[in-house]
């Protein structure tokens, strides 16, 4: 579960909006539990799932995706915290921030791209771009 | 120098390079001040980054959690599932969402039904093994009832044997006592009568037709019987000894009485030379291994002759020159071969 959270993080930029996803999530996973492939990453199948009820939101234009929290103090800088962190990327396209995340908690390439669903390759070009961006938004005003 | 694009600087930065290629990454470092301030870029953003890390070590809300157990309560979940391993995995989803959150985050019906497949796992598994250890034991059980019928077997045929053995021996043994008590007392009445009755000694003897009479008559006619001699034949006379097929004439006469009432018929010494002796010459040599031990004018006369141990024996009278008594003299010979005196 606090993979689960931390991956919401990339998606939400709201901590409880985060926390509501996982919350969902979790439910998904168990309601669906019999369709889960233990070959395969428990975590990966569970991002995966948290990614669809995220497109689901979207259709439904009930997006989670929505305000950073507005009592989160405003950082451009080096960001000294979790909360200056998460107010930098979310100037970021999602693709990017769901690799930053990822990366940020501990995963190697490989893993993240057992995760996302997606080439190691892939995962390698967005967040060379993200961290691009990301250094691009530590360093705008200095 | 091989130059190296953006995104391997940020994987050497992020440690997923191998050691080859981190080494030549270095030697590039080491020769571009670009490539340095790149990789610098890509170390500010990965500390950056690292912060989300802080996430893990955030509790899990109460709500959170609180939503999970609900939806376990709803769902009813603690049916047993379809699939085999549908149990395992189940706990496997549940726990690993709750990772970071403690087991109470965790449905109890999950984890009764986890411990219930354990339980039931690991008492299968005992039964199994004590099942394992059971058949064991019967066919230790069975092998040594068998090694036991067959010890039995063995030792009842041992003792059955060692009975026979008692039983044979025993009758062996009485039958040596018996034969040993005979055999004393016909020594001694042997010697007895010898000693004090020689005359009685063939009928004493019974079936050794041994000529004891004759000797005895010998004595009796002057003749001298050494008390070794005497010694030599009571113990000749431990043995059966062989019919007189010569000497059968000679005790046809008096056998009924001599076997039956020890009483001596003969009167004298003619009466018992045997009968293809009578009419024999005085004068047979008597040669042995010494050579011609005495000449034919010394043998006075051949008393008797019996057989002895498939040897032919003849008590013979024979004169000592110079001397005036006559002695007696037995001796043996087996077929052709020379005579041997047995005693003087």
């Amino acid at each position: 579960m606090p993979q689960l959270r931390a991956y919401a993080r990339s998606r939400v930029p709201n901590v409880d909006d985060a926390d509501d996803l996982v919350s969902k999530t979790c439910v998904r996973v168990l309601e669906r539990q019999q369709q889960y492939n233990s070959a395969k990453p428990l975590v990966a199948w569970a991002i995966q799932i948290m990614k669809n009820i995220s497109i689901d939101d979207y259709r439904k234009q009930k997006p989670m995706t929505g305000e950073i929290d507005p009592n989160l103090p405003d950082v451009s800088s080096n960001p000294s915290t979790l909360i200056d962190l998460s107010r930098l990327i979310y100037q970021l396209p999602l693709e990017q921030r769901e690799v930053l995340v990822l990366s940020g908690i501990g995963y190697r390439y490989k893993e993240i791209a057992e995760k996302v669903n997606i080439p190691t390759g892939t995962v390698m070009s967005r967040l060379k771009r993200g961290r691009d961006a990301l250094y691009e938004l530590m360093n705008s005003d200095e | 120098m091989k130059k190296f694009d953006d995104e391997i600087l940020m994987a050497y930065v992020d440690s997923e390079l191998g050691e080859e290629k981190r080494k030549e990454v270095e030697l590039f470092l080491a020769e571009d001040a670009e490539a340095r301030e790149t990789v610098k870029g890509y170390r500010q953003t990965r500390t950056a980054i690292d912060k989300f890390a802080d996430i893990l070590d955030e509790p899990v809300p109460d709500h959170l959690i609180d939503t999970i157990r609900q939806h376990d309560k709803q769902s009813n979940v603690v049916q047993l599932p379809e699939r085999k391993n549908t149990g395992l995995r189940w706990m496997a989803v549940a726990a690993t969402l709750v990772v970071g959150v403690g087991l109470g985050a965790i449905s109890m019906n999950y984890l009764e039904v986890k411990q219930s497949e354990n339980e039931a796992s690991i008492t299968a598994n005992k039964i199994a093994e004590l099942s394992k250890a059971l058949e064991a034991m019967k066919v230790d059980i069975e092998s040594a009832e068998k090694n036991t019928a067959t010890a039995e077997k063995s030792a009842a045929e041992a003792e059955m044997a060692l009975a026979i053995g008692k039983t044979k021996i025993d009758n062996m043994t009485k039958a040596l006592e018996i034969a040993q008590a005979a055999n004393k007392k016909a020594q001694e009445q042997v010697l007895a009568v010898i000693r004090k009755k020689p005359k009685e000694a063939l009928a004493v003897g019974g079936k050794n037709i041994f000529p004891f009479k004759l000797v005895a008559e010998a004595i009796d006619n002057g003749s001298k019987l050494s008390t070794d001699m005497q010694r030599n034949i009571l113990s000749e006379l431990n043995t059966p000894v062989a019919t007189a097929s010569s000497f059968s004439k000679l005790i046809k006469k008096s056998r009924e009485e001599d076997l039956t009432t020890g009483a001596s018929q003969y009167e004298s010494l003619s009466d018992l030379q045997p009968t293809e002796m009578k009419g024999a010459k005085t004068t047979e040599q008597i040669k042995t291994r010494e050579g011609t031990l005495y000449q034919p004018k010394m043998v006075k006369s051949i008393i008797g002759e019996f057989s002895f141990f498939s040897k032919t024996c003849r008590l013979f009278e024979y004169e000592i020159p110079h001397a005036t008594k006559t002695s007696t003299l037995l001796a043996c010979h087996s077929d052709a071969g020379l005579w041997e005196i047995i005693q003087r």
